[in-house]
């Protein structure tokens, strides 16, 4: 029976061949779907170790992505064997979109990878989004949270326009907004009129689970 | 032009001091906003700006009017009607009408050892049309498409060089700490223009020797970027530095820094110093920036203030850590208490010039009276 | 810097043009030199920005 724990190590030490291979070794054995679904929690717990490495100061962004894409890669790899079995809305839905004028994307994907491992489910919306996009897909999904992204401080005001457009669809009251990247700050979490804000993807996911606690 | 200026004689006087490294009599004022400020403060489109010139101008006046700073704070690096002309994928204008990089990966994995061998000719055959649309065609009408984007280039150099020019001699402004060519650190060339930051990641685990070698081969390019043709009198290059903070110290020490370092030393021995900008915080690589030339001039976004002052601010030129956004959510007398306390902790050496942690690309990310207020404060008090 | 010379090599171009003068040889290499220069800070932005 191959070691699934080893592999949550593996993954938080950034051996990415020794993650594939014994992720190999695993589907060459025809798993059951609780195998795989176990596999991929280790994953997740992997993606932890990171997180957790980076919150110490051991590891820096570049070892966040680095470790994103492997877990991406991973995932990748075992997802297909499950169907839909996967597709888990349980820990809830976050819209997540670079705000209008921004088209920086990398925290972003960031962000969307640590939420992912911890089992949310992502509506990424892209890059350089009006307040009208973040709207519809809330509309369209119903998320609990919603996460926007801005790198320049020129999105400080278009994070405002997009809570306020928001409210006036009668939304905010039905979730959690969160700030993150370079411009996210006190001062644009207070001017913007969101809940939380972040410059570590880390800890955004953290309050993103928070969230989901209390809102259930 | 300015010499029987007096306000110019004293802010010369003032910033020569300053790069030679000569307690000043004030700390001098570099404010920086961008186009795209301007036109927000001017009321005018930015768009329409970026395509007539003499909006533009209006709109830097504005903030030239509006901010005090000893020398000119405005500064346009990216001319749309040049990318329009080559069909740039690369850098693009947001829905704002700021000029942006667009993560394009430019060189693939398996290319490095092409590169290595000829930067230039990957640069020309294959890297360009891959970033731009209109060199991406037969040779007759790529070779039209560079024609018109050289002439647009040229055309816009020029007229901005213009530009700059009468308002400095409007407002009696004197030189800043960017006086050169801007030029890139080798790895960030590699990373972010080339491999992208996503593919030069996966490059720093599986393939760092080959990344080396490519950094190592760029980093010529980035002096010759930096040396203008003819250099009469001692400029400072401008080196925005960008994933040094991303990466761990073993990848900074070995990757990152050597050439660098190499780029910024033999620049200073050909006349030209570097100002460079440390975006988020760097400063677990101060000692490292320490070691540079005496000329090299540290534009600080972030970190740990004391440590700057005590470490690198000794011997070199530094400034920067006033985020101008403070002014949305606290009051005038509170944002003028943060840049006393800036000013009480760096001003010491002699060497800290009061500057933004970033420019000021949006007019509405800071509140216009309370910065103005900020800015004269510090121009009125901050003496030695 | 050898790798430049992809954008135009002014002696490989002065061995196509004979008959030109020392003096005249070296006001077309400086013009020359020149509009190299400019090309490459040209194509260089076009990466760099």
């Amino acid at each position: 029976m191959p070691d699934i724990d080893k592999i949550s190590s593996l993954l938080g030490a950034l051996n990415e061949q020794e993650v594939y291979d014994a992720i190999g070794e695993i589907i060459s054995a025809q798993p059951t779907g609780e195998t795989v679904l176990d596999t991929i929690l280790a994953c997740q717990k992997g993606m932890e170790i990171v997180g957790e490495e980076f919150e110490k100061g051991n590891y820096f962004i570049g070892e966040l992505m680095y470790a994103a894409q492997i877990m991406d890669e991973a995932i990748g790899r075992l997802k297909p064997l499950l169907g839909t079995a996967g597709e888990g809305a349980e820990s809830g839905i976050v819209v997540l979109g670079s705000v209008a004028g921004d088209i920086h994307d990398i925290g972003k994907s960031i962000f969307r990878s640590l939420l992912e491992a911890s089992g949310f489910q992502v509506v990424d919306i892209g890059i350089d989004q009006q307040p009208e996009a973040f709207v519809s897909a809330i509309e369209k999904h119903r998320p609990h949270i919603v996460g926007l992204s801005g790198v320049l401080t020129l999105s400080i005001e278009s994070m405002r326009k997009t809570v306020a457009l928001i409210e006036e669809a009668g939304y905010r009251s039905d979730l959690k907004i969160i700030i993150g990247g370079s411009a996210a700050s006190e001062e644009a979490c207070f001017h913007s009129g969101a809940d939380y804000w972040t410059k570590n993807a880390a800890l955004g996911v953290k309050k993103c689970k928070e969230y989901r606690s209390e809102q259930q | 032009m300015n010499s029987n200026n007096s306000i110019f004689e004293e802010r010369k006087k003032t910033r020569d001091d300053l790069v030679s490294l000569k307690k000043p009599k004030r700390v001098p004022v570099f404010s920086i906003f961008t186009l795209e400020a301007a036109c927000g403060l001017a009321e005018v489109s930015v768009m329409e700006a970026h395509y007539d010139l003499s909006v533009a101008e209006k709109a830097y006046d504005r903030i030239c009017e509006t901010f005090y700073s000893d020398s000119l704070p405005v500064l346009n690096l990216r001319y749309p009607p040049v990318y329009d002309a080559l069909g740039s994928r690369n850098w693009v204008l947001g829905s704002n009408g700021s000029m942006q990089h667009s993560e394009v990966e430019l060189m693939h994995t398996d290319e490095y050892d092409e590169f290595i061998a000829g930067p230039m000719k990957m640069i020309m055959e294959v890297f360009l049309p891959r970033a731009c649309s209109e060199l991406d065609k037969d040779s007759a009408r790529a070779g039209i498409a560079l024609a018109k984007a050289f002439a647009e280039y040229k055309s816009q150099v020029r007229n901005h060089a213009e530009i700059y020019g009468r308002l400095a001699e409007k407002h009696s402004y004197a030189d800043g700490i960017i006086t050169g060519p801007l030029t890139v650190a080798p790895f960030d060339f590699i990373a972010d223009q080339l491999r992208g930051i996503k593919g030069i990641m996966g490059d720093i685990y599986r393939a760092p020797e080959k990344l080396l070698e490519a950094v190592n081969a760029v980093t010529p390019h980035m002096l010759k970027l930096a040396v203008p043709r003819g250099v009469a009198e001692r400029i400072q290059c401008f080196i925005p530095l960008h994933l040094a903070p991303l990466i761990n110290p073993a990848q900074f020490d070995r990757l990152y820094w050597p050439s660098l370092k190499r780029l910024v030393e033999s620049a200073d021995a050909l006349g030209v110093g570097s100002t460079i900008f440390l975006e988020q915080d760097c400063t677990r690589y101060i000692e490292s920036f320490d070691s540079l030339p005496d000329s090299m001039i540290a534009w600080i976004d972030d970190g740990d203030r004391e440590s700057f002052a005590a470490g690198l601010g000794r011997n070199h030129v530094f400034g920067g850590f006033f985020d101008p956004t403070i002014t949305l959510a606290r009051s005038k007398e509170e944002c003028i208490d943060e840049a006393k306390r800036l000013l009480d902790t760096c001003m010491d050496s002699g060497h800290f010039f009061f500057s933004f942690n970033r420019n000021v690309m949006d007019i509405k990310s800071i509140d216009i009276a309370k910065l103005a207020a900020v800015l004269e404060w510090v121009r009125n008090n901050a003496y030695y | 810097m050898k790798d430049i010379e992809y954008l135009g090599d002014f002696d490989e171009y002065m061995q196509r043009h004979e008959g030109i003068s020392p003096e005249q040889a070296k006001l077309m290499k400086d013009s020359y030199e020149e509009l190299n220069d400019e090309l490459y800070r040209f194509v260089m932005n076009a990466i760099v920005g």
